[in-house]
């Protein structure tokens, strides 16, 4: 049985019961287990999943499915909790930590009747470009195992790459669903902020933190964003926008009445030609089928990534505030020295569990929101913020969509980049669209070099439907 | 001259990764003492060129959204993970959380 399909043609098969959920459990779970040696995107599996096939199969045969979904496979990046599953964050801070309940994301996949396969591998807690941040080793690319799959969701790009599940549910502050997507030539959306809960996933940058996917196709990131999207009582800032049908939305766009916008400030210094000139044939390609493209700009994209290394530790120094041993971090109290105060364990447990990454953002976190230094570093980088997101609203006054690179580069070598800050360039186009909140997909629309290429295409607050149905109308011209 | 030399002239790179791991609540082996350094002066040096930008007037952003937050109701709701929640706990006595003295000398 084929493992790669998208989730639309597992959903419609599982109704036309041309197969059950558990063929489908077991297909999947059995690609995992060659695959996954290699390519290590996996971190834990769920030992229920075969059951709860059976299970959705016995709700089918009834005529009691909970949904379109029921019985459809998925996999979910670690930082989503999930009750009674590992859930690490790609951390040794969290090593073997059991959540006792689900995020809401996982919780309306549960509801749905879809069946979580496992959790994916993730540079640790999020904050990575290239996956090799993960405590628990480096994925691998399945287009080259010699390259990073990118990151943070790594593990969830290499899944749905490999074809281990249809959708992956995946994290995004600064690119981190989007990048790896690009390297992983799969479809990445990251919806507008507020549109997809928070509750229930570890916390990096409260402020920038969307919850997003991964799939084959833009149309199942519109299958898959209907059960996710929605109001949450559980978490204040999700948003009370309706939740439109973005299937519909996605059949009914009229190319016509679209108008794409290339911004310069995209295509300067440091960005592969061959990848600029992928993204300006795709706008190419939308134009003759009747899209009008313009091009524009954006002033502040540049400043967006120096904003998000000021903002981002802020927030996440006072995020990880909360791993102090105490009440995580079961695994570690064994090699607490006696006699250590309270304040010595604290600094101890976090020195010895906490990664160089999540060390560097935490001390440069304490630094800008220092008494001496806040007014400089984070005051000012809030400032420009607002101006990252008038930016946006100038430039959605003239068009519907932007279309960028997603990264500057294809994937790179696993051990390529070793200095901080290049690891962070490689997410120089993903951060505006993350600190402003408005939604953005990646979708792969060529290769250099048989690696994929990703075009980013960015849309208004809200309008999923009408950036998702830009993108299907992208990747069907760029199959072709 | 990067923001971290600028405020700091007269402090050693030592006194500075010390007073941030205080306030970090970070023990750092001495092994990593200066490739952090090196690592947080380039860092700080990248976010320097923020400074050229003129932001006067311009008013902060701190949230993701700009719709109102809304604030579930403040009803009481039954949880039944008190047993999950405490067997993550690292250390604990019948069903409470252990955790040394703050007060006298074990602070």
């Amino acid at each position: 049985m084929e493992h790669d399909m998208t989730l639309i043609e597992m959903r419609d098969g599982l109704a036309k019961k041309e197969f059950s959920s558990r063929e489908l459990t077991d297909a999947l779970l059995d690609a995992v287990e060659k695959k996954n040696p290699e390519l290590n995107a996996f971190l834990a599996m769920n030992q229920d999943a075969r059951a709860e096939a059976d299970a959705s199969d016995a709700r089918r045969r009834e005529g009691s499915e909970r949904s379109a979904l029921d019985g459809v496979p998925y996999a979910a990046k670690d930082m989503f909790l999930t009750t009674g599953i590992v859930t690490t964050a790609g951390s040794k801070m969290l090593e073997g930590y059991v959540p006792a309940e689900n995020a809401t994301a996982v919780q309306r996949l549960e509801d749905a009747g879809a069946i979580l396969l496992g959790k994916n591998n993730c540079d640790e807690f999020a904050m990575g470009a290239s996956g090799e941040y993960s405590a628990y080793g480096a994925t691998k690319n399945p287009r080259d195992i010699t390259r990073v799959p990118g990151g943070s969701s790594s593990g969830s790009a290499a899944a749905v790459a490999a074809g281990l599940a249809p959708l992956s549910l995946g994290t995004d502050t600064n690119g981190s669903i989007r990048q790896p997507a690009a390297f992983c030539g799969v479809v990445g959306l990251k919806p507008t902020y507020g549109r997809i809960s928070r509750y229930g996933t570890v916390s990096l940058m409260s402020s920038a933190d969307h919850m997003g996917t991964f799939t084959h196709t833009p149309e199942d990131a519109a299958v898959a964003l209907q059960i996710l999207a929605g109001q949450d009582p559980r978490d204040a800032t999700t948003s009370r926008e309706q939740v439109p049908d973005y299937e519909k939305e996605i059949k009914q766009l009229d190319l016509k009445k679209i108008t794409v916008g290339l911004p310069k400030e995209y295509f300067g210094e440091g960005l592969d030609p061959a990848i600029a000139e992928q993204v300006r044939s795709a706008a190419k390609k939308l134009e003759q089928l009747g899209a009008k493209v313009v091009e524009l700009s954006l002033p502040h994209t540049l400043d967006a990534l120096p904003t998000y290394y000021i903002l981002n530790p802020a927030e996440a120094s006072s995020n990880l505030a909360r791993y102090d041993g105490i009440r995580y971090s079961k695994g570690r109290i064994a090699s607490i020295p006696e006699g250590m105060t309270l304040r010595e364990r604290y600094a101890h447990v976090r020195g010895e569990g906490f990664g160089k990454e999540p060390k560097r953002r935490i001390m440069i976190g304490n630094y800008v929101l220092s008494a001496e230094h806040q007014d400089a570093t984070f005051r000012h980088a809030s400032k420009v913020r607002t101006l990252i997101h008038q930016d946006f609203n100038h430039a959605f006054e003239q068009v519907d969509v932007l279309f960028t690179p997603v990264a500057p580069s294809t994937a790179f070598l696993l051990g390529a980049v070793q200095d901080p800050v290049q690891m962070y360039l490689a997410d120089i186009f993903t951060s505006a669209p993350a600190l402003a909140g408005v939604p953005a997909v990646s979708v792969p629309v060529g290769e250099i070099d048989g690696l994929p290429v990703g075009l980013q295409i960015v849309g208004k607050s809200f309008a999923e439907g009408q950036l998702l149905g830009v993108a299907a109308h992208v990747m069907h011209e760029t199959r072709t | 001259m990067n923001i971290v030399e600028q405020k700091n002239e007269q402090k050693s790179k030592e006194e500075i990764i010390a007073q941030l791991s205080k306030l970090s609540l970070l023990e750092i082996s001495e092994t990593q003492h200066d490739s952090l350094m090196n690592d947080l002066a380039s860092i700080l040096k990248y976010v320097q060129r923020l400074q050229k930008i003129d932001t006067e007037g311009v008013i902060p952003t701190h949230h993701g959204t700009i719709e109102e937050m809304v604030i579930r109701p403040d009803a009481i709701q039954r949880s039944s993970h008190a047993k999950a929640l405490i067997s993550n706990v690292p250390e604990q006595n019948e069903g409470q959380i252990k955790v040394k003295g703050v007060f006298g000398n074990g602070a």
